[in-house]
C-alpha cells in the first residue's frame, strides 16, 4: 500500500546475506525509531535488552511488527522470548533475515 | 467499501488508535460526526477568540525520556517525539476547602509537605495511602473492581482530607458519583498528584494537530461529517457501519469510542443482551438473579458539567492569583454527585490557563470555572430567550450578586436556555470567590458551555461527560469483532484516553494478527 511494502520486496531482492553484526543494526535502528530518547550506543549483546532499555511488552509487539513491516519476518508469539537479547535476536533472526538488505 | 478496522469517533482514542492501525499499514477510516476532530478536547472561535473545550490541564506530566510513565509509553507509540508535545509545567495548583488549602505541583513533595502541616495527624495515614496507591498496578485489566473511598478511608480518618483527595481526582475523571473504582483512583493519584499537569503553549489544537498530522501521514482515511447510525451485526459478530446517509462501509474490526450505552444504541435491538452489562460495585457481583433494566439504568453516567469562560483586561497573576488551577468546595463534604437544580456551583474547578509556566503570555487572558450540572434540566429548558442573546452574548457579572450559592436552597424556576445561562454564570463566579481574588471587574468577554454542549461534542447519552460508571477495561463489548475505546474503555484523561485507543488497537487488531490462527 505504501512505502513499507515497498521496503519488504525491496529486501528480499538483495542477494546479500546480512551478517550478525547488520542483524543487530536491524534491531538497534527499531528501537531507535520506537525511541529517540534512549541511547543506545552502549547495549551489552548478551544481556536482556529490557534490563538495559526502557522497553515494556507494547514495545516488544512493536519491534515484532517493524520485523514483519520492514523485513517481512513473521515472528510468531510463542517466539518472543528470542528477542531478549541483541544475541538471541540474532540467532533467531539469522536464517530469517539471510537475504534482506538493511533498512534504515 | 472494506476495511480492517473502522473507528467512530474522532477523539483523543479514536486517533491514536487510528495511528497504531494505519502505521502498520492497516485499511482504516475513522468516522466523525462532527466537522471538526478531537470529541470532549475540542476548540472553538467565539467573537474572535479561541477557545479550548475540556483541557485544562493535561495530566500525566513526565521529563523528556522518564522512564516507564504512562506519557512516555504514548509517545513511543505513536513515534512522537517529547519536543513536538512543546508541553509547559503548571506553577502550582491547590484544593481549596473552608479554612483549609493544599497546594500541589508537579514535586509530590509539596503535597506531603501540606497534608503534613494541615493535617498533621494524617501524614502517617497519607503515606500509607500513598505507598497502596505506588504499589497498585492500574494496567492489569482483569483486576477485580473495588471501591476507592473505602480503601482511602482504612488509611485516613479525616473526612474532609479523605473528599480533598477525592476532589481533583474526580472533577478529572470520575463517572461514578461520590466514589471512584479504586483502579480508576489510582490511575488519576498518579497522573495528577505524582505527575502532574502541563499544557503545550497553544492548548489543545496543538496536540489534536500533531495526531491529526501523524494519522493522515501513517495513511489512514479520516472522514468528517460523517456520523455512524447503526453497527451492523450478524449473529454474535459486528460486520460493518452504516452511516447517516445510507452508506455501508464493512469491516473486520469496528472499535467504537462512541460510548457504552451509545455504542449498544448502534447495535440495535439485538445490543441489551448481547452487551452484558456489568455492576460497577462489587457488592453487586453476588449471586443474586441479575436486574438488567437496573443495571442499564446504572450504565447511563449521570455526570454532567457547565463550563464559564472569562476573558480578563488583565493577567490572573496581577490580581494576585497565582494557582495554575484551583479545586474547590465550600463545604467540608464534597459532594460529587448529579444536582437537582441546574448547576451545583458550591464546588468546582478554577482554571489560569495563563498560569501554567508558558514561553509566551497567551492573547487572552483567561478564568475557566467547572461546575457539576444537570443534563436533563438543561436539556428541557426553552431557547424563547435566544434573540434578547444574540451569539450567546453573556454579559461580565455585576459584583453584587455574591453570598453562598443558592443551589441547594431550592431549585431555580424554569427559566429559558440563555437566562439560566446568565443567572448560573454569575452564580458560578460568586462562589468560586474566596478562593481567588475577585476577577468579576476586569472581565471584558464571556462565554459560557453547558450540558447540552457535552453532548453535542461527546455524543454521550445525558451529556455524560465521563461516559459510563461501567467500564469495559478490556475492551470486550460482547459482540465480536465490536471493542469499546476511550472513556468506557476506563483509562482516564487526555493521555489516559489515547492510551486506550492504542491499548485495545494493539491488542485486539495487532496483536491478533500476530499471532495466526491455528488452522481449523
Amino acid at each position: 500500500m505504501k512505502e513499507t511494502t515497498n521496503n519488504a520486496r525491496k529486501g528480499t531482492t538483495k542477494e546479500d546475506a546480512m551478517t550478525d553484526e547488520m542483524i543487530k543494526q536491524a534491531i538497534i535502528g527499531i528501537i531507535n525509531d520506537i525511541n529517540p530518547d534512549e541511547d543506545t550506543s552502549n547495549i551489552d549483546a548478551a544481556t536482556r535488552l529490557r534490563d538495559q532499555l526502557d522497553l515494556d511488552s507494547m514495545d516488544f509487539l512493536d519491534i515484532v511488527m517493524e520485523l514483519r513491516k520492514r523485513y517481512g519476518v513473521h515472528v510468531p508469539d510463542t517466539d518472543y522470548e528470542h528477542l531478549a537479547s541483541l544475541d538471541s535476536c540474532v540467532n533467531y533472526l539469522r536464517d530469517k533475515m539471510a537475504g534482506k538488505e538493511l533498512v534504515s | 467499501m472494506h476495511y480492517d478496522a473502522i473507528i467512530i469517533g474522532a477523539g483523543m482514542s479514536g486517533l491514536a488508535a487510528g495511528i497504531r492501525l494505519a502505521m502498520y499499514d492497516k485499511k482504516v477510516v475513522v468516522l466523525e460526526r462532527h466537522y471538526v476532530w478531537g470529541g470532549l478536547n475540542s476548540f472553538y472561535q467565539f467573537q474572535g477568540h479561541q477557545f479550548d473545550v475540556g483541557l485544562h490541564a493535561m495530566t500525566n506530566y513526565a521529563p523528556r525520556g522518564a522512564r516507564g510513565l504512562p506519557l512516555t509509553r504514548l509517545l513511543k507509540q505513536l513515534r512522537i517525539r517529547w519536543e513536538e508535545l512543546d508541553l509547559h509545567q503548571q506553577g502550582h495548583s491547590a484544593v481549596s476547602f473552608p479554612g483549609v488549602k493544599l497546594k500541589f505541583s508537579n514535586d509530590f513533595e509539596l503535597l506531603r509537605g501540606e497534608v503534613a502541616r494541615a493535617f498533621p495527624g494524617q501524614i502517617d495515614g497519607f503515606d500509607a495511602l500513598t505507598q497502596a496507591v505506588r504499589a497498585y498496578n492500574e494496567l492489569d485489566l482483569n483486576a477485580p473492581t473495588l471501591n476507592a473511598r473505602e480503601i482511602v478511608e482504612s488509611h485516613i480518618t479525616d473526612p474532609m482530607l479523605t473528599d480533598m483527595l477525592f476532589c481533583p481526582l474526580m472533577f478529572y475523571g470520575s463517572a461514578r458519583e461520590n466514589d471512584m473504582d479504586w483502579d480508576q483512583f489510582v490511575v488519576m493519584f498518579k497522573s495528577i498528584f505524582f505527575e502532574g499537569f502541563a499544557r503545550p503553549q497553544a492548548g489543545v489544537r496543538h496536540i489534536l494537530k500533531l495526531l491529526i498530522e501523524r494519522y493522515r501521514h501513517s495513511g489512514g482515511e479520516l472522514r468528517l461529517k460523517t456520523g455512524a447510525s447503526r453497527i451492523i451485526t450478524e449473529g454474535h459478530r459486528a460486520t460493518g457501519v452504516e452511516l447517516d446517509n445510507g452508506e455501508i462501509l464493512t469491516a473486520d474490526n469496528v472499535l467504537s469510542s462512541a460510548g457504552l450505552v451509545e455504542t449498544g444504541r448502534l447495535c440495535g435491538v439485538a445490543a441489551p443482551a448481547a452487551f452484558v452489562m456489568r455492576a460497577p460495585c462489587p457488592q453487586s457481583r453476588g449471586e443474586a438473579p441479575r436486574d438488567h433494566a437496573a443495571e442499564a439504568a446504572a450504565t447511563q453516567g449521570k455526570l454532567s458539567f457547565t463550563e464559564n469562560i472569562s476573558v480578563l483586561d488583565k493577567p490572573a497573576r496581577e490580581l494576585g492569583i497565582e494557582e495554575t488551577i484551583i479545586f474547590f468546595s465550600n463545604s467540608e463534604r464534597f459532594s460529587y454527585a448529579q444536582p437537582a437544580d441546574l448547576c451545583d456551583t458550591s464546588s468546582g474547578v478554577i482554571c489560569m490557563p495563563g498560569n501554567f509556566n508558558l514561553p509566551q503570555q497567551p492573547k487572552d487572558h483567561l478564568v475557566r470555572i467547572t461546575n457539576i450540572a444537570n443534563y436533563d434540566r438543561w436539556a428541557t429548558l426553552g431557547n424563547a430567550d435566544f434573540q434578547s442573546a444574540p451569539g450567546a452574548g453573556l454579559r461580565p457579572a455585576p459584583q453584587a450578586v455574591d453570598g453562598t450559592s443558592t443551589a441547594n436552597a431550592g431549585v431555580t424556576p424554569a427559566l429559558p436556555y440563555y437566562t439560566a445561562k446568565q443567572r448560573w454564570y454569575e452564580q458560578s463566579c460568586a462562589d468560586a470567590i474566596g478562593h481567588i481574588a475577585d476577577f468579576r471587574p476586569c472581565v471584558t468577554l464571556v462565554d459560557m458551555f453547558t450540558p447540552r454542549t457535552i453532548r453535542y461534542y461527546t455524543g454521550h447519552e445525558g451529556g455524560a461527560v465521563y461516559g459510563s460508571p461501567v467500564k469495559k477495561r478490556t475492551g470486550e463489548s460482547g459482540v465480536e469483532g465490536l471493542y469499546i475505546i476511550g472513556t468506557d474503555q476506563g483509562f482516564l484523561g487526555i493521555i489516559g484516553a489515547m492510551l486506550s485507543g492504542i491499548s485495545m488497537a494493539n491488542r485486539w487488531v495487532l496483536q491478533k494478527e500476530a499471532t495466526p490462527e491455528p488452522a481449523a
